[in-house]
């Protein structure tokens, strides 16, 4: 344990030494958050000005639907739909002309919902919600008091620029956690230091385990909790369960750090390591949802879960918004697999590169 | 007096080139070893192989008694390594430098601080022990290298070129040190190019040239190889340059 402790010791000197690299992990993720949220909220507000959806309808006198009308209009409304009556059957112009973007004809029974074939999605949506006022015709469907509450569609809040970018940009930069341990790693190879842990009576686990555990330190000091505190402040972004949030954070980045390291363990070549590291830890972001253009994302799902990156966003992201994920527990096992297959593997590699 | 390095038909090769080609040494406890030898003689890997950096493709090697293969854990804390290169964390302080490398020996608590104190003591670093080693000259690194690998009190000192690029009066320093060193009771190999500090320092040498010891004993002893005359006065260097040839020795590693 003491070999330990002084190797933990002296190498969190050694990190916290190296100044340029602390404050590029700290206002490197500041930087990156700020511009980009800030130039997705400016790119989503002035898009959301001009984001309306607005439909036709056409009211038999004899239909069914008529003592229902104003339910369904409110209804609509409150999922952003502006419905507005026309004397016409005959929609086709106004579609055309881009008037209104769905068409519904109430007749004396039934309902015909009219679109461009292109917009399956609106028009499902228009017919959900008629479907549920339907559903309500008999009994209390007969006066102005009708709550259509059924009708409403189930939504989430989707979460802010800010919050979003705050998340994938901590997680990112955490995920890299380990380039802290850069500078030891030259420094070492530059002076052949390592043939003192060779001739030592340290054993491999020790000596990697030094490494392991000050970058871990410096990572949940700097990545978790001082980021944090810096991202509620100047952000005003708030993690959704902060214990939780917390401790997937702790946890993502004893797994980054592990996987970080393996690459230096692995390759002797600092600059090798740290570009490997760089390329694989890119993809893993780019599939995870780190450099995606706000809320679209272009990958199947099935090619984003083999990005560790994406469990943790996910579920941190989810966190926020509704307050529960259900991405908590495959997240923790795919961080625990992580460092099961990280960690030994990089005591094995430190251990029989010290053997003779 | 006991056998401390007992090497035995030792042979390390690179690429089928033998670096190392048969090499059978006994060095005994209390000596100051020297070895020498032109640039790729095989000095350096044998010291590899006695420290356990390297692994021979054949022969063996024991140290006090254990063969360092099978009985590694032993043999390592019997060792101290002061590499050729300076192995030293220039962004921490002297102390800290010696505290980290000690420690990996187990040395612990008020031991440690105490052997920390008396490495740098003894390297004459005291005064400077708070100051970073990045700041230090040639000569204060080389003795700070040298009291990263006493703290752990070794029998055995193997010192790899420890006086390269110094001025004089740290290189007198080192090699009193190096006695100082010895009389407390340990063993010591040393190799260098500067013959003027093995003939000074060493009891007994070994000449290596193409992997093989090629003559060996003390300095008077190897003198007398090469000597024609009795009343001629001859140095170390005229010995190796006669042992060894004047033809010069470019060579690259592995």
């Amino acid at each position: 344990m003491s070999r330990l402790f002084i190797l933990t010791k002296n190498y969190l000197k050694l990190i916290t030494r190296s100044k340029m690299m602390l404050i590029i992990i700290v206002l490197g993720t500041i930087m990156v958050i700020a511009a980009l949220s800030s130039s997705f909220k400016t790119l989503l507000s002035s898009a959301g000005k001009d984001e309306t959806f607005d439909i036709g309808y056409y009211m038999s006198e004899d239909s069914r639907f008529v003592p229902l009308e104003k339910s369904i209009t409110d209804s609509l409304a409150s999922q952003g739909i502006r419905a507005e009556q026309y004397d016409t059957e005959d929609p086709d112009d106004l579609i055309k002309k881009g008037d209104v973007e769905v068409f519904i004809i109430f007749e004396k029974d039934s309902y015909r919902i009219i679109g461009d074939k292109q917009k399956q999605i609106d028009l499902r949506i228009v017919q959900f919600i008629l479907y549920n006022v339907d559903r309500m015709q008999g009994g209390v469907a007969s006066d102005e008091s009708v709550n259509i509450k059924n009708g409403t569609l189930e939504s989430y809040k989707m979460p802010e620029a800010d919050e979003y970018y705050s998340i994938v940009q901590m997680v990112y930069f955490l995920s890299l956690g380990s380039v802290v341990l850069t500078q030891i790693y030259m420094t070492e190879r530059k002076h052949n230091i390592s043939m003192r842990f060779k001739t030592s009576s340290a054993s491999g686990v020790q000596i990697y385990l030094g490494k392991y555990l000050s970058s871990v330190i410096v990572s949940w000091s700097l990545q978790v909790f001082l980021m944090t505190g810096l991202v509620t402040l100047l952000f005003d972004v708030h993690l959704g369960k902060p214990v939780e949030s917390i401790g997937i954070l702790m946890l993502a980045s004893l797994a980054f750090c592990a996987l970080g390291m393996l690459f230096f363990t692995i390759f002797g070549n600092v600059a090798v390591s740290i570009a490997l590291m760089f390329v694989i830890l890119w993809f893993c972001g780019l599939l995870g949802g780190t450099f995606e253009t706000y809320m679209y994302s272009s990958y199947p799902e099935k090619l984003k879960e083999l990005s560790p990156i994406y469990y943790v966003n996910r579920s941190l992201v989810e966190l926020i918004t509704m307050g529960e994920s259900d991405y908590l527990l495959p997240t923790v096992a795919v961080m625990v697999l992580v460092m099961a297959i990280s960690i030994p593997a990089g005591i094995l590699i430190t251990s029989r590169k010290r053997e003779v | 007096m006991d056998t401390v390095v007992r090497i035995d038909g030792l042979i390390k090769k690179y690429d089928n080139k033998a670096v190392v080609d048969g090499l059978t040494l006994d060095i005994q406890e209390g000596e100051i070893f020297g070895l020498l030898g032109p640039n790729g003689a095989g000095k350096s890997t044998t010291m590899n192989m006695i420290c356990s950096l390297l692994k021979p493709n054949a022969g063996k090697i024991e140290l006090f008694g254990y063969d360092i293969k099978k009985d590694s854990r032993k043999v390592k804390p019997l060792i101290g390594y002061v590499p050729q290169d300076l192995a030293i964390y220039g962004n921490l302080k002297a102390w800290e430098n010696v505290e980290l490398f000690t420690a990996l020996y187990g040395i612990k608590g008020e031991a440690l601080k105490d052997e920390i104190d008396r490495a740098l003591e003894f390297t004459g670093l005291s005064d400077k022990k708070n100051a970073f080693a990045k700041t230090f000259s040639g000569g204060m690194k080389r003795r700070l290298n040298i009291a990263c690998a006493l703290g752990h009190h070794p029998k055995l000192l193997i010192f790899d070129e420890p006086t390269v690029g110094i001025d004089p009066q740290s290189r007198n320093f080192i090699l009193e040190r190096i006695k100082d060193i010895n009389k407390e009771g340990s063993t010591v190999i040393y190799t260098s190019h500067y013959m003027e500090e093995v003939e000074a320092l060493c009891s007994r040498v070994a000449i290596m040239d193409n992997g093989k010891v090629i003559a060996v004993g003390t300095p008077d002893e190897l003198k007398d190889l090469v000597r024609r005359d009795p009343s001629e006065d001859i140095s170390l260097e005229q010995v190796f340059l006669t042992l060894t040839g004047k033809k010069l020795r470019d060579y690259t590693e592995g």
